[in-house]
């Protein structure tokens, strides 16, 4: 399920629009097979991130989570090492778990 | 809580080394969303901050991770003038501390192009993100690609974030 889709979101102001996307409403896909299952609205605002910063559409096709690349853009340095960490934290656990 | 790394950064800065974060742990903190699993740093391969550097590991265990049998670090002033990098572990997790950074230089021009950020109340210096797009290019590797790639994206949002 998306988050909240009510209130602003801390998200990319769209200067074409000039409206605060909420981030429940903007979920980015990663791949060229779930593009093809995405909603015209969804598309078309990826369309205008990728006008707004062109790399964004090579971060895609190289396959990177651009929802998770922008929401870390928008925090500060510690913030994004706190959750590197909690990812590291979950890595570290994965690798001692116990084949069943 | 940020942890062990920050731990081990801190040791450092506690004990005046001069170094720049670099690599990955650099990369995260300016956004990109891979996950790295050690440290590294461009530092000052000087006697005298090797000789700090030391120090600032000494109850860490520090061993050479890159020896068969993870030899102990043990520096003294004049084994270590002939060092350019020192590839460690410790009880904090892996610090590889390199003298000079491929696309970038050395230690001196690594501070030229850092930016500084703070983690819970402690300054640390960072490569900025031209000077990492270009070390990583340099890297050629397809993991540092993709890092360049999202480099790119965060720079370009940062700089419409500040105009």
């Amino acid at each position: 399920m998306p988050p909240s889709s009510s209130g602003l979101g801390r998200w990319v102001l769209i200067p074409v629009t000039g409206v605060r996307v909420p981030l429940g409403v903007f979920i980015m896909t990663n791949t060229n097979k779930d593009q093809e299952n995405t909603s015209f609205d969804e598309q078309s605002r990826f369309d205008e991130l990728v006008e707004h910063y062109p790399y964004l559409k090579e971060a895609r096709d190289y396959g990177v989570d651009i929802q998770m690349l922008m929401d870390n853009a928008d925090r500060t340095p510690a913030e994004r090492l706190r959750r590197h960490q909690s990812a590291l934290n979950a890595l570290n656990m994965l690798k001692g778990a116990r084949k069943l | 809580m940020i942890g062990r790394f920050l731990e081990l950064l801190t040791c450092l800065a506690d004990s005046e080394v001069d170094f720049v974060i670099i690599g990955g742990f650099a990369s995260a903190a300016h956004g990109c969303t891979n996950v790295t699993q050690d440290i590294d740093i461009c530092c000052d391969f000087s006697p005298t901050n090797l000789m700090r550097l030391q120090k600032a590991l000494a109850d860490l265990n520090p061993v050479h991770r890159m020896t068969s049998k993870k030899v102990k670090l043990e520096l003294t002033e004049d084994n270590c003038k002939s060092l350019k990098n020192l590839y460690l572990d410790t009880e904090l997790g892996q610090l590889d501390c390199l003298g000079y950074v491929k696309g970038v230089g050395g230690y001196r021009q690594a501070v030229k192009v850092s930016e500084k950020i703070e983690i819970e109340g402690k300054v640390f210096n960072i490569l900025n993100i031209d000077a990492l797009i270009e070390s990583k290019k340099t890297m050629n590797r397809p993991r540092d690609l993709q890092t360049v790639i999202e480099l790119k994206v965060l720079k370009d949002k940062r700089n419409d974030d500040n105009s």
